[in-house]
């Protein structure tokens, strides 16, 4: 026994070392701001988690002080963390939270930065969902599809490939952030969509031909018997000498509807055209149109630097399985020389928030993609710009209320993505967006995957992780 | 003079034995798969990395090992370290089983069970965490055994304790735990009014809950051997061995000491039960020893350390096959500066022995990522290395890391590669290396002083286009007078037999160059040419030696009697010529 307990102190003093060992210092240059991540000016919800970050001084004593009119927190050490309670408490009541970071300098305590939390009533859904994966090229290894509470830092898994790492999931979306009806995409073979609805867990077979051999890009109508998808053949390439490392085009690319109740496909010609590139289809809230972005076909990809996407809408009558006459187009971005990607309306209908870049569709490679919004009902575009960053701004969605968006974006090292959230008034008007949260300043630094598909959900997804399992594993 | 009377106990020569056995046998045939495991792993010091493991069951065991395994880097470390876990187990396990003392002969279920370890540990797929927390759950078995004389409360409340602890430091050992628990109860206790079956019972309840409730994922990792090992593999029965004999050990102990100490002998006995472990040693280690994957590291671990010559005597003595060997073997003749005078010197299979057909493996991404950073396609050296990269279950592997930081670095990417950078600076053995890289990060010119990175923004590309497969012979059009990569281009179609193809580069090259020392293998090429285009002849003016060369290849091609002896006399003087190749090597 005595021989025993000596092997485990040795073992326990290596762990110990080891762990003792301290990490190299943030790189300053990841950040130009006095604090990482850049929280000052960020407008936040009453119910977020702590903001954490870490003060960018080269001075040993600091100290944060984060204060309202009626309360106030201190917390020492340049790494900010303010315990869950308290957090709580200074968020319960203010509309502004003043934060003064001071260091000491020669006994003397002095003010080094100070910036407000603005805290807004409007409510955000409580839960978000995303897939974390490798910002790569071809080979995937861990991924999975995660949901995290925005009132702390739990995290769970949906469903992780962990055991399984040929499976790669993706495409996941729910109805309206409904967390009993989402689906999400599997791949390769057997490749299906994995929809999950009224308490059960089935795989559809999404290869209906040659042509459609599986589903990609899914919005979901608001009844929830059908969801449009696009059908893309989507193809990879490398940059030699460009600020985007990898170009992503579709050869080809379509969109139909699936009812999900009897996995039938519905088509249209207005939806599959051969002079056209149909993708990102899009349901308004009320469920008669369909918005979508379309382009029209060239040979790929001699002339990609060419190929703009229009955002269109068409009218539908799902019920009665009606598609308009006509394809409107809503935005004639090609005339403007840009390119339209990730339509998306907002709740009440009124504002259409989408992705610009310069050209083709997959604008998370594209450096000079920005967030930009359209006033529906008054027919005008809306400055958001206070989101956007030099980097690629993408894939985004709306808060159950319209209120809150999420995006994604490259800002932090212009390769790794990360979910940011901004608030928009009722008139448009976006707040500054702030980093999604984590206990420790540094996690993403040392986060390796890109978070990916950001997506408000309206509660937590119960535990169906098993049965999910099953199905993706064909052992149902 | 008193005559010295030392007796030197069995055990302790047996361990000694054991012990010098495995080092040797691991320094002398397997110490480039250590150097590998090394390879296969980015063990990062800092807190994030403990937290991230440590919070997880089973990550005690995983974090231990991993930071045993980056050690390997050190000669003689990974056999020692090896051994000492090897031979600890054997011992604990020796005492776990013993019965009575004088039954210090018996070894065989421990020498089997170290065996299967030991070979599982030579499978890339098997982790060391299998090892050490194999070593946790013996240590605990014997901790559970030693209180089998107290009651049967305090013996459940012990393996509970025990149970638990195992499942968050090494899951997923509590399962063998609480089974050979249960044998141990069965064996000293009897059926005990059913309660010697409590934790087999336990054990299968647990299981199928965790496999109900947290699905096959969470069952096979936290609760079945499959949980040590990779999940890319379908795990073979030799994984399952150490698993399956220890609780049969534990309750046939009896029955095996009757029917053994039938033979009476002890020396009878005991080389009888050598004999058995040396016939599983012989016959099942080659199988399973994953020996094929044995150049592959070794030529790898040269490559990391840039011993060229190393792999050029290697790859004389034990001529690779694999495209992946090819890649480093060629790859050390060209930064040896000889790729062109001795490319045919040593085995050859064709243009994909120059560079591998991605086949989406991190092996493959290991080798691609130099080959590409070497002749300067940085693009795809990023990709290859990031790919690789992709493949670790940790933060990546060192050199693909590395690599990371290199291209980064030189496309300008000074985030990114602070990023990578962060990682390797909170490692043992390349903080030293990414401390240096720092410096770039804010003096970027100063990149062209460094020998890694000179030369090499020279090859990035000034106006932009898709980077194909063809991208080192864009590469070599773009850098006429870069000698590495005009060679790797010729060499191309030579290997591939592509005569057309070599006459068009060496015309767009020598027609109206003024390169001198054009090799010799070029101009037994052009021979080869001339034969369907007399020009070629007028156009390049080749030595007579090798003009003599080729005649006295005709001579002796015409002159054999049959296919036999053409190919055997053309092997002794002509082997390592173009036209040997070209007749009598199948390219792949």
């Amino acid at each position: 026994m005595n021989k025993l307990s000596l092997l485990l102190s040795v073992i326990l003093l290596m762990v110990v070392y080891a762990c003792d060992y301290a990490p190299a210092c943030m790189p300053v240059y990841l950040s130009n701001s006095f604090i990482y991540p850049d929280y000052s000016g960020v407008t936040i919800p009453r119910n977020i988690a702590s903001l954490s970050f870490r003060v960018g001084t080269e001075k040993k004593e600091v100290k944060t002080i984060f204060h309202t009119k009626d309360y106030s927190v201190t917390v020492k050490g340049k790494e900010v963390v303010v315990p869950t309670r308290k957090w709580k408490k200074l968020l319960r009541s203010e509309e502004k939270v003043q934060v003064d970071i001071l260091v000491k300098e020669r006994a003397k305590w002095e003010p080094f930065y100070s910036f407000l939390l603005h805290i807004s009533a409007d409510e955000i859904d409580p839960y978000i969902t995303y897939r974390l994966i490798a910002p790569g090229y071809e080979v995937w290894n861990c991924m999975g599809i995660y949901q995290r509470s925005l009132s702390s830092f739990e995290e769970s898994p949906v469903y992780e490939n962990n055991t399984m790492s040929h499976f790669c999931v993706n495409c996941h979306t729910a109805n309206k952030g409904n967390p009993e009806e989402f689906i999400f995409h599997q791949r390769p073979k057997p490749s299906g969509t994995i929809l999950v609805k009224g308490g059960t867990v089935q795989k559809l077979n999404t290869c209906y031909s040659e042509k459609i051999p599986a589903l990609v890009y899914p919005s979901w109508h608001p009844s929830g018997n059908y969801i449009a998808f696009s059908v893309n053949k989507t193809v990879q390439s490398i940059h030699s000498a460009d600020a985007n490392r990898i170009e992503v085009w579709d050869a080809y690319s379509d969109i139909v509807i699936v009812d999900i109740r009897n996995n039938t496909l519905i088509t249209t010609p207005s939806l599959m055209s051969e002079e056209s590139f149909e993708t990102f289809p899009s349901f308004s809230p009320d469920g008669k149109t369909l918005y979508f972005c379309s382009a029209r076909s060239m040979q790929l990809p001699d002339s990609l630097l060419r190929l703009k996407y229009d955002l269109c809408s068409i009218e539908v009558d799902m019920d009665n399985l009606i598609f308009g006459q006509r394809v409107d187009t809503v935005i004639k971005a090609s005339e403007d020389d840009y390119s339209i990607s990730f339509p998306r309306l907002s709740p009440d209908g009124r504002f259409l928030l989408y992705t610009w870049h310069k050209y083709g569709n997959f604008s998370i490679w594209h450096r000079e993609a920005d967030l930009k919004m359209y006033d529906l009902e008054k027919k005008h575009p809306v400055d958001i710009e206070i989101v956007n960053s030099s980097e690629a701004e993408s894939y985004h969605s709306w808060s159950s209320n319209g209120r809150w968006i999420i995006f994604s974006s490259r800002r932090g090292d212009g390769l790794y993505t990360r979910p940011y959230i901004a608030h928009i008034d009722t008139n448009g008007i976006a707040g500054k967006p702030f980093l999604l949260p984590q206990k420790s300043s540094s996690y993403y630094l040392f986060q390796d995957r890109s978070y990916n598909i950001p997506e408000f959900m309206t509660g937590k997804i119960k535990n169906c992780r098993t049965r999910i399992e099953k199905v993706v594993e064909g052992r149902d | 003079m008193k005559k010295l009377d030392i007796h030197v106990p069995f055990g302790l020569i047996l361990i000694i034995t054991e012990g010098c056995f495995i080092v040797g046998l691991l320094q002398y045939r397997y110490v480039f798969h250590l150097f590998f495991l090394e390879q296969y792993q980015l063990f990062l010091e800092g807190k994030e990395y403990a937290a991230e493991l440590l919070s997880r069951p089973g990550g005690f065991i995983e974090y231990i090992s991993e930071y045993c395994v980056q050690f390997f880097h050190i000669d003689f470390v990974g056999c020692v370290s090896i051994a000492v876990i090897l031979l600890l187990i054997g011992w604990l396990l020796h005492c776990l089983l013993k019965e009575k003392r004088e039954q210090d002969i018996y070894f065989l279920f421990e020498g089997i069970i170290v065996f299967f370890l030991l070979l599982n540990i030579l499978d890339i797929a098997f982790f060391l965490r299998g090892m050490v927390g194999y070593l946790f759950c013996i240590a605990c078995l014997y901790v559970y055994r030693q209180i089998q004389n107290r009651l049967f409360s305090v013996r459940l409340l012990w393996g509970i304790g025990l149970g638990c602890a195992l499942f968050w430091i090494a899951a997923p050992f509590q399962t063998l735990f609480l089974i050979t628990a249960g044998c141990l109860e069965l064996k000293e206790h009897g059926f005990n009014k059913g309660r010697s079956l409590i934790w087999p019972i336990c054990t299968g309840v647990i299981v199928c809950s965790v496999y109900y409730w947290g699905g096959n994922g969470v069952c096979r990792i936290y609760m079945l051997p499959d949980g040590i090992c990779s999940f890319q593999i379908i795990l073979g029965w030799t994984k399952y061995v150490s698993w399956v004999l220890l609780p049969v050990a534990v309750l046939l102990m009896p029955l095996f000491n009757k029917l053994v100490g039938k033979i009476g002998n002890i020396y009878h006995i005991r080389i009888i039960q050598m004999s058995m472990l040396m016939v599983i040693f012989i016959f099942v280690l080659p199988k399973y020893d994953d020996g094929g994957s044995l150049p592959y590291k070794r030529l790898n671990h040269y490559a990391v350390n840039e011993k060229w010559d190393e792999i050029l005597d290697y790859c004389k003595k034990y001529p690779p096959e694999d495209f992946r060997c090819l890649n480093y073997q060629n790859l050390a003749l060209a930064k040896k500066g000889i790729l062109t005078d001795s490319l045919f010197a040593y085995n050859q299979k064709g243009g994909k022995g120059l560079f591998a057909p991605w086949d989406r493996t991190v092996y493959t991404a290991f080798v691609l990522q130099k080959v590409c950073y070497y002749y300067g396609n940085i693009a795809f050296a990023q990709k290859y290395a990031f790919e690789g990269n992709v493949c670790s279950t940790s933060r990546g592997f060192p050199e693909t890391m590395k690599m990371l930081v290199r291209t980064n670095l030189l496309q300008k990417e000074y985030r990114v590669a602070a990023k990578y950078i962060y990682y390797l600076q909170q490692t043992s053995f390349y903080k030293d290396w990414a401390d240096r890289q720092c410096r770039y990060l804010s003096v970027p010119d100063a990149v062209e002083e460094d020998p890694q990175y000179a030369g090499k923004r020279q090859f990035l590309w000034q106006k932009n286009h898709f980077v194909l497969s063809n991208e080192f012979r864009m590469l070599a059009s773009r850098n006429k007078d870069d000698r590495q990569l005009r060679n790797f281009v010729l060499c191309f179609y030579l290997l591939e037999k592509d005569l057309a193809g070599f006459l068009e580069w060496f015309n767009y090259y020598y027609a109206s160059s003024e390169y001198e020392d054009i090799p010799d293998v070029y101009y037994e090429a052009l021979m080869v040419c001339s034969i369907d285009i007399p020009e070629v002849l007028d156009r390049y003016r080749i030595p007579d030696s090798v003009k003599n060369d080729f005649e006295m290849y005709n001579l002796i091609y015409r002159s054999a009697k049959d296919l036999k002896e053409r190919k055997y006399r053309l092997s002794l003087y002509h082997a390592d010529s173009y036209w040997f190749y070209f007749h009598y090597v199948n390219k792949q």
